[in-house]
């Protein structure tokens, strides 16, 4: 179940970015996120483990790039989710597949297939409602155009970063 | 949290090129990686608090016999959305049945059973420490904690019976066995002939010498047969191992030590055992099933190492013996052995060895090309030779010596050296 939510959220990150790069023409870049997607099914199916998160930065680069372009309101935000939602998804898979591995052929293997039918189950809808929290806030923020002065926006700015910045540092002192 | 520094360095890029650009579209980018990274951190998993317990099957078993583990892990903190539990199995256990890492929820009070199947070879196994790695849904924060769970069992050698091994030491016990003990007295074997004294019984007049005697009549005397101290010593010296493949010669000197020590205890003997290699491993004599338990207990443990000091035989430790005692080598031998051995058997040991051969092993597992055939042929015919000298010496000085190719069973090469014992004197079973 999860291989295919992967699959299905890498096709529609690379559709979003190759059909939003080709509404405007600039067919060379969309093809980058075709590709990009295809590279990302081929690592699925070889086991490539290290090279979707290059693949997801690639997604967010490519949504980022076209922020600008027209209808990029719609699609960018639908790239970047998506490609999130894979990477995320990868991962999962990844850390079911390492235990699955480790315990060898079972006897066990109905008790185990139970857990983690559940554990998928929770997971996905878990980050359904993330991602399209993510997505709606993401789509509202595109369409909503405030005016805001210099000295707000600065204040705004510094506020978030600072936030971020202090999150970022709490986390590694307790990683450490 | 490598992931979380991914995702966040990412939304923080998005988040300051938008504000510096005066871009709001990548402000709003970077909302979903936000909101996923706040979903992560409301959801951050607490430290783990469970209580590991394991129970084995069988804390002492044969080879080839499965031991079944069964961890049980109780949550006494807060709910676990997921959690990797990962027990270690020691090295040298085959995982044969079931599963030794599980990805679970564990809401609190509540208990996981892990149970699995492990299959290992001769040795002593210890299980430590069970990993737990508890991760918010998302995985992008995890707390580990290592769970102390001990349990350990041994797998014994293997012990292929045999039939009597025919020893005469110098001396024996009091207490009657099957060891002939050269002396005169109540028993089965001839042991010579004196004069009748008053009370010995008619049956044993011997009347040939009787008729050479005019006015005297001899009788036969029998031997006494005794229990005695019987020293195992076990090479361990690392360099005397081999290794063909997967077989260990040391594997099979193990399982000569466990057959012999089996069969001296069978016959009432008393019996210790030292193993000689990185270090000095000591069983001390005892009698019975209890010795029996504590010398394979012993030969679970043994394993071969290096030791500057132990390097040759010249510290074996002969005191641990005692006087004129029957003691039975189980090593390949090597050249530098041939003084220690010589000198162990004037001081009045009776010194028997059982040497398995190590060029034949060698050799039966020797990958030779056509173009070096020669040379290694020529090379084993050498070190056959250099080898026959070495037993042919220990011989002349009186020692037995079994040379013991592995393949043949170990009670064939005892029988075809040492020989029968009168059949009187085998034991009744």
């Amino acid at each position: 179940m999860i291989v295919r939510a992967v699959i299905f959220c890498v096709v529609v990150a690379g559709a979003a970015a190759t059909a939003g790069y080709a509404v405007v023409g600039a067919w060379q870049i969309g093809v980058i996120g075709a590709a990009l997607a295809g590279l990302w099914l081929v690592a699925l199916r070889r086991g490539w483990r290290g090279l979707p998160s290059l693949l997801f930065l690639g997604f967010i680069l490519l949504a980022a790039a076209g922020v600008a372009l027209p209808a990029a309101a719609f699609w960018a935000p639908l790239c970047l989710v998506a490609a999130l939602a894979a990477w995320d998804l990868d991962r999962f898979a990844g850390r079911l597949a390492v235990v699955e591995t480790a315990s060898g052929a079972a006897n066990h293997a109905e008790a185990g297939v139970a857990e983690t039918a559940e554990l998928e189950r929770r997971h996905l809808l878990r980050l359904a409602v993330v991602a399209g929290i993510g997505l709606g806030l993401s789509w509202a923020g595109q369409a909503i155009q405030l005016k805001l002065n210099l000295t707000v926006m600065l204040i705004l700015g510094f506020v978030a970063i600072l936030a971020l910045s202090r999150v970022v540092r709490l986390l590694a002192r307790e990683s450490d | 949290m490598g992931r979380f520094f991914l995702l966040a360095g990412v939304a923080y890029c998005l988040l300051l090129i938008g504000l510096a650009g005066l871009n709001g579209g990548l402000v709003a980018l970077s909302l979903p990686l936000i909101v996923y990274l706040g979903a992560a951190l409301l959801y951050a998993p607490d430290p783990p608090r469970l209580q590991a317990t394991r129970s084995l099957s069988a804390d002492r078993v044969m080879p080839g016999v499965p031991v079944e583990v069964k961890l049980t892990l109780f949550n006494e903190g807060a709910r676990l959305e997921e959690v990797l539990i990962e027990d270690s199995v020691p090295r040298g256990l085959k995982l044969r049945d079931g599963q030794t890492s599980r990805v679970v929820l564990l809401p609190p009070g509540k208990t996981l059973e892990i149970a699995y199947t492990v299959l290992g070879a001769r040795g002593r196994y210890q299980f430590q420490k069970v990993q737990v790695t508890a991760a918010d849904h998302l995985g992008l924060f995890r707390r580990q904690a290592q769970l102390s769970a001990p349990a350990s069992f041994v797998v014994l050698p293997e012990a292929p019976r045999m039939r009597q091994v025919a020893i005469r030491p110098l001396r024996t016990r009091a207490s009657t066995g099957l060891i002939p003990a050269r002396i005169a007295g109540p028993g089965v074997n001839f042991y010579g002939v004196r004069e009748y004294q008053y009370g010995d019984s008619l049956r044993w007049v011997n009347w040939h010498a009787t008729a050479r005697h005019p006015r005297r009549i001899f009788t036969n005397e029998f031997e006494q047969e005794r229990i005695a101290d019987v020293g195992l010593i076990l090479d361990a010296r690392q360099r005397h191992d081999l290794w063909v493949g997967e077989d260990s010669l040391f594997e099979h000197a193990v399982r000569a030590t466990a057959s012999l020590a089996d069969t001296f205890l069978r016959d009432n003997n008393r019996v210790a055992l030292l193993t000689y290699g990185a270090g000095l491993t000591w069983v001390v004599p005892g009698y019975g099933r209890l010795q029996r338990e504590r010398i394979f207990q012993a030969l679970a443990r043994a394993q071969t190492g290096e030791s500057d000091i132990f390097e040759t035989l010249d510290y074996l430790p002969t005191r641990l013996f005692p006087p004129r005692s029957q003691i039975v080598l189980v090593s390949p031998l090597c050249q530098e052995d041939l003084g220690t051995l010589i000198r162990l058997r004037a001081h009045g040991y009776e010194v028997l060895i059982i040497s398995p051969d190590p060029i034949a092993f060698e050799s039966k597992g020797l990958r030779v090309d056509a173009k070096h055939a020669e040379h290694v042929a020529i090379a084993t015919r050498f070190a056959r030779l250099e080898r026959a000298i070495l037993l042919r010496r220990l011989r002349q000085a009186g020692i037995q010596v079994v040379d013991w190719p592995v393949e043949r069973p170990l009670d064939q090469a005892v029988l075809t050296t040492l020989g029968r014992l009168p059949r009187q004197a085998r034991p009744v079973r």
